[in-house]
């Protein structure tokens, strides 16, 4: 019998969880239908009509501006320029084909087409960046989502004069690369102390985070440059090396960038004739920059101040010196405020209808890390040469959006709040089903609106109606008010999918109870019996 | 003795559709696997790598010589979780069956346990049998350079699973004595949701989590829907 | 004291809104062939697969052969033997097939002999698959499966149901063979009351859900009665007679359904109305079942109106 009880518990549980859960997609199904239905039956105002306030700027404004859309170059002792576009040429990317060169005062001291610009600037190390330059460890998992196709792999070649003779797979469980020969069988295994041809000496990558590869000029082979948690790692393939470019003992990898590290030609045609060295920073999560340079090869670690923004702070190197920029804005809020979205607004709006500063300088750094400022170029933004805020289209759907929305249940809203908000809701994309979950919440939350709960308690109050006369214990009818409170039209609906009963009049009180009651709830009353005839037949012989 | 009685009737009544699953998943699956061997390397050419240029990372991403039979497992798998709810319950109350299956000397949870075991026996069985023959031709290195990894082995059971939560949505639907416009579909609805779920996941032990707990949520619905049903 | 094999009390059963069974208290005893009868829909099925435990009654309850009808152990349903409306078999399976899944049920009750006989008696190729066969093969397969396990108690619903007159007579000799057997109780459904005639001892009456009669086949057959009353002048106003079930009347003549109204009490009140003469009319069981079950404003066409 305990084993009934029971069952009939979890069945009862997962039954109302089931039917909330169909429930809830159906209705999220039906708000999206709608909301979508609005946005293409009300065609929004075309932004080509909005017409953008003309704005007249004074002289120095208009020379604010002009600094403000230069670039800042230095050359390689110190000296700062101020790069200013002229007559976008019209094509895919509208590139400038003119220019005008200012230094720090301000004189224009060189004038012509950009191929024939006369000076060499410094160029800087950048983090990968884009679909097709970096795979992350998002992408890492995408590629494991399980799918009709089963999962997908990566798989490295090695070939020779154009014939694939080798393919590496990387295997995420084992955290290693098995090879295998296209003719058949098993090359061996890479892992972070290189080639082993035994599953059990080899030994893992560790965590991934990121890779980038190329082929380099005298290959068909890609390189990968391969990072984890703490280390990163050259991995050629063709060789069958691995060879380990940087380990972090105390702190994770934040991020890398590289600057003329990896051997491929470059991107423009023009060749440097700065000497540079093949560098890396990385980023580790106790604020150190860590550079990794090769020719010769050199290791220097540059520890900043807390309150610099190091995310931004990019390096170089040449045969000479090593070289550090640092861009900087007034207004950007210190690491210990950003952590909060309420005093990074705070923060932001301190500046609102105000000039700002912003400033870059250059520092050289010694082998041992140390800094030394060469020079710092201070330019401001005043308030209307500030980038316009993105005049909003009116968007009359938003009226039905709302509307509809009160539907959703209030816990939308508590996600919402757990989630973080907006900003942070980007930080799951790591995570497909949260992160899917979030931007389902975003959209169909009802929005913290009174409407909403005045709703909820409307349907509630349908619900004790419909009830009270069906319920054969209080706990239950309490339980099924609070359920649809916190629903809405889902607990409603499930309520009613679980508990309709057809009911009838109860012939002693007169009003309404349940069939299947053997007692009516009110009166106590049992169901009538039947008429007997005078004449039947009802003889027990 | 009289659970194999009722076991062996179930699977006698399953025969013909466990059957028909596996022919379909040997055929299509294997021919396409057989395909894939045929054309080799050949068709997945990695010329677009050169020299001293950068390698764009979706180059280097690659199905499984699996990659068309998969899908095949997922359909047959799915078509065999239904068509055996539908054989098992929806057959029986069609017959008007039930009655004469209920009344025997037996509990309801052993004739229940009966159709139970011999929907998992049947997709087991049939496309199991076929996966593991599938997934071992496609291991053969002097057919497939690269090997499928034992995840996608693992994949594949998980498919066949997805089948088993088919087979309870159906049944669920089937013993539901709520009516087509209320409740009645939530069964299959509900399994439904949990074969997308599925293919949210990226790592195996999870989707076998969602499987897990989906599965309780129907079965303990069945069980106690079949107890106490009337027949 | 005889023992009761079947007892309900107050079984109820709503389905939906509708009512089908009310408060059916019934008691069948040990060794009683029980004809379970009543119009379509008048709640005969019902009342069985509660008994059965195949339904979950609204109120009330049963109990078979000791055991409650909700919790019935499959010790206890192992000693019932039940034909199901329709004859419902699984069709794919032969005749040996279904016999054998049938025998694992009872590895020690089968009397595999007499499953022989009576196939061999009713003429059915074992071979043959219970979907080529007709309905009135299908019924003796049946019939023979609910009775090889030689049960104590053989519920039957609508056993006849669709055979033709051949088949049916068949079916049931086979029965009484059955019954032949000392103790064996049966209960069976019908409204063919000529098979109930043929085989019962005792007889139940459902009308809309509603137990109307309960007793003796004799006793019902006594009790009920049809009176053909003949007046020189006008038939009276009212008729006041003790059992008046329905009464129906023309310029002169004046015809009466009692029920339990003794002959004395009839000649009575005859005399004392001044009837010319009054004439207790035959009635086959179906006769008296249909007057019994017809419902008060029952009309008729052409001479009799209702009183």
């Amino acid at each position: 019998m305990k084993h009934k009880e029971s069952l009939k518990h979890v069945a009862g549980a997962t039954k109302i969880f089931m039917t909330a859960l169909i429930l809830l997609i159906a209705i999220a199904i039906l708000q999206a239908i709608i909301i979508q239905t609005a946005v293409m039956l009300t065609i929004p105002k075309r932004r080509s009509t909005i017409k953008k306030p003309k704005v007249e700027l004074s002289e120095e404004e208009k020379l604010l501006q002009k600094i403000r859309n230069s670039a800042k170059q230095f050359l390689p002792d110190g000296t700062i320029h101020l790069v200013y576009p002229l007559g976008l040429k019209s094509g895919l990317l509208d590139e400038p084909e003119k220019e005008e060169i200012y230094d720090a005062n301000g004189m224009l001291i060189w004038s012509g087409l950009i191929k024939d610009r006369p000076y060499e600037y410094l160029s800087w190390s950048r983090r990968l960046s884009g679909y097709h330059e970096r795979f992350d460890e998002i992408r890492m998992k995408q590629i494991q989502l399980i799918t009709p196709e089963l999962s997908r792999s990566l798989q490295i070649p090695v070939r020779v004069q154009e014939k694939t003779e080798q393919v590496w797979r990387y295997e995420p469980t084992r955290q290693l690369f098995v090879g295998y020969h296209t003719d058949g069988g098993k090359i061996g295994f890479l892992g972070s102390t290189g080639f082993i041809d035994s599953k059990s000496r080899a030994k893992p990558f560790g965590r991934f985070k990121l890779f980038t590869a190329w082929c380099p000029q005298d290959s068909l082979n890609p390189t990968l440059l391969w990072q984890t948690n703490r280390r990163v790692y050259e991995i050629n393939f063709e060789k069958q090396q691995v060879q380990l470019i940087f380990e972090s003992d105390k702190a994770n990898i934040k991020h890398i960038s590289l600057h003329k590290w990896r051997d491929i030609r470059p991107e423009t045609p023009q060749d440097s004739n700065i000497p540079y060295r093949p560098l890396i920073k990385c980023l580790t999560e106790d604020n150190k920059h860590h550079l990794i340079m090769r020719n010769p090869d050199q290791k220097v670690t540059v520890t900043v101040d807390d309150d610099w923004w190091s995310e931004y702070l990019s390096f170089t190197a040449t045969t000479k010196d090593i070289f550090l920029q640092r861009p900087e804005i007034e207004r950007r809020p210190p690491a210990n405020i950003l952590k909060s979205p309420r005093l990074a607004d705070e923060w932001l709006r301190k500046f609102e209808g105000k000039p700002y500063k912003k400033w870059i300088e250059l520092y050289r750094v010694d082998n041992q890390g140390n800094l030394n400022r060469m020079n710092r170029y201070d330019w401001t933004i005043p308030v209307r040469v500030r980038p316009g805020r993105k005049v909003q289209e009116s968007r009359p759907w938003e009226k039905t959006k709302r509307y509809v929305c009160q539907l959703s249940s209030p816990l939308y809203d508590l996600a919402w709040y757990l989630l973080g908000g907006e900003s942070w809701v980007y930080s799951y994309r790591s995570n497909f089903l949260i992160y899917d979950f979030a931007q389902i919440v975003a959209e169909l939350r009802p929005g913290n609106n009174i409407f909403n709960w005045l709703l909820g308690l409307a349907m509630a109050g349908f619900a004790f109606w419909h009830g009270r006369p069906r319920q054969t214990s209080r706990g239950k009818l309490i339980f099924w008010l609070a359920f649809t409170l916190v629903f809405n039209l889902a607990g409603l609906l499930t309520y009613l999918a679980l508990n309709h009963i057809s009911m009838t009049k109860c012939s002693a009180c007169g009003k309404n109870r349940g069939l299947a009651q053997v007692n009516c709830v009110r009166c106590g009353a049992e169901l009538p019996t039947p008429e007997r005839r005078k004449p039947d037949l009802i003889l027990n012989t | 003795m009289r659970f194999s009685a009722l076991l062996k009737k179930e699977l006698r009544e399953s025969l013909p559709w466990m059957l028909l699953a596996a022919i379909i998943l040997l055929a299509i699956g294997g021919f396409l696997l057989r395909v894939q061997a045929y054309y080799g390397l050949s068709s997945r050419s990695y010329s677009s790598l050169l020299a001293g240029n950068e390698v764009d990372s979706y180059q280097l991403i690659r199905y499984s010589p699996l990659k068309f039979t998969g899908p095949w497992l997922l359909v047959t798998s799915i078509g065999l979780g239904l068509a055996l709810g539908v054989r098992h319950f929806w057959i029986t109350l069609f017959t008007k069956t039930w009655a004469f299956l209920i009344h025997r000397s037996v509990s309801r949870q052993t004739i229940l346990g009966a159709k139970l075991a011999a929907a998992t026996l049947a997709l087991v069985v049939s496309l199991g049998a076929v996966w593991i023959g599938l997934y071992s031709y496609a291991g053969r290195l002097e057919l497939f350079t690269v090997p499928p990894p034992a995840g996608f082995f693992i994949e594949g059971w998980l498919f066949i699973v997805l089948g088993l939560v088919v087979y309870l949505g159906t049944a669920l639907t089937a013993l539901s004595t709520a009516r087509w416009y209320t409740t009645k579909i939530f069964g299959l609805a509900f399994a439904t949701v949990v074969v997308c779920m599925i293919f949210l996941q990226w790592r195996i032990s999870w989707a076998f989590a969602v499987v897990i707990i989906g599965i309780v949520i129907l079965l303990s619905q069945i069980i106690e829907t079949f107890l106490n049903r009337e027949f | 004291m005889t023992e009761t094999v079947l007892e309900t009390e107050g079984l109820k059963k709503y389905y939906g809104s509708t009512l089908a069974l009310d408060h059916l208290n019934l008691q069948i005893p040990q060794g009683c062939i029980c004809g379970f009868v009543g119009r379509n829909g008048a709640g005969k099925t019902t009342a069985i697969k509660l008994m059965l435990g195949l339904l979950r009654p609204t109120a009330g309850s049963s109990r078979l052969l000791g055991c409650d009808s909700q919790q019935l152990k499959p010790a206890i349903r192992q000693r019932i033997g039940y034909v199901t409306e329709g004859h419902r078999l699984f069709r794919w399976m032969s005749i040996n097939e279904l016999e054998k899944f049938q025998r694992a049920f009872f590895p020690k009750q089968w009397d595999d002999k007499f499953f022989a006989d009576m196939i061999e008696y009713f003429g059915l190729p074992r071979k043959r698959k219970i979907k080529h066969l007709s309905n009135g093969e299908r019924a003796q397969v049946s019939l023979a499966l609910a009775l090889a396990p030689n049960p104590e108690l053989l519920i039957m619903d609508d056993p006849t149901l669709g055979l033709d007159t051949a088949i049916r007579r068949q079916f049931l000799e086979g029965m009484i063979e059955l019954i032949m057997r000392e103790g064996r109780t049966v209960l069976f459904s019908s409204h063919i009351l000529g098979d109930v005639e043929r085989v019962s001892d005792r007889i139940v009456v459902i009308d809309k859900g509603v137990l109307r009669a309960n007793c003796s086949l004799e006793e019902f057959r006594a009790a009920i009665k049809k009176v053909v009353l003949s007046f020189a002048d006008s038939t009276p106003a009212e008729v006041d007679i003790d059992g008046l079930l329905h009464c129906r009347s023309s310029e002169k003549e004046l015809e009466l359904i009692l029920v339990g109204t003794a002959d004395e009490q009839i000649a009575e009140w005859a005399k004392s109305n001044r009837a010319q003469k009054h004439q207790i009319a035959q009635m086959n069981l179906e006769d008296q079942f249909i007057e019994y079950t017809a419902p008060p404003n029952h009309r008729r066409l052409f001479r009799w109106e209702e009183k």
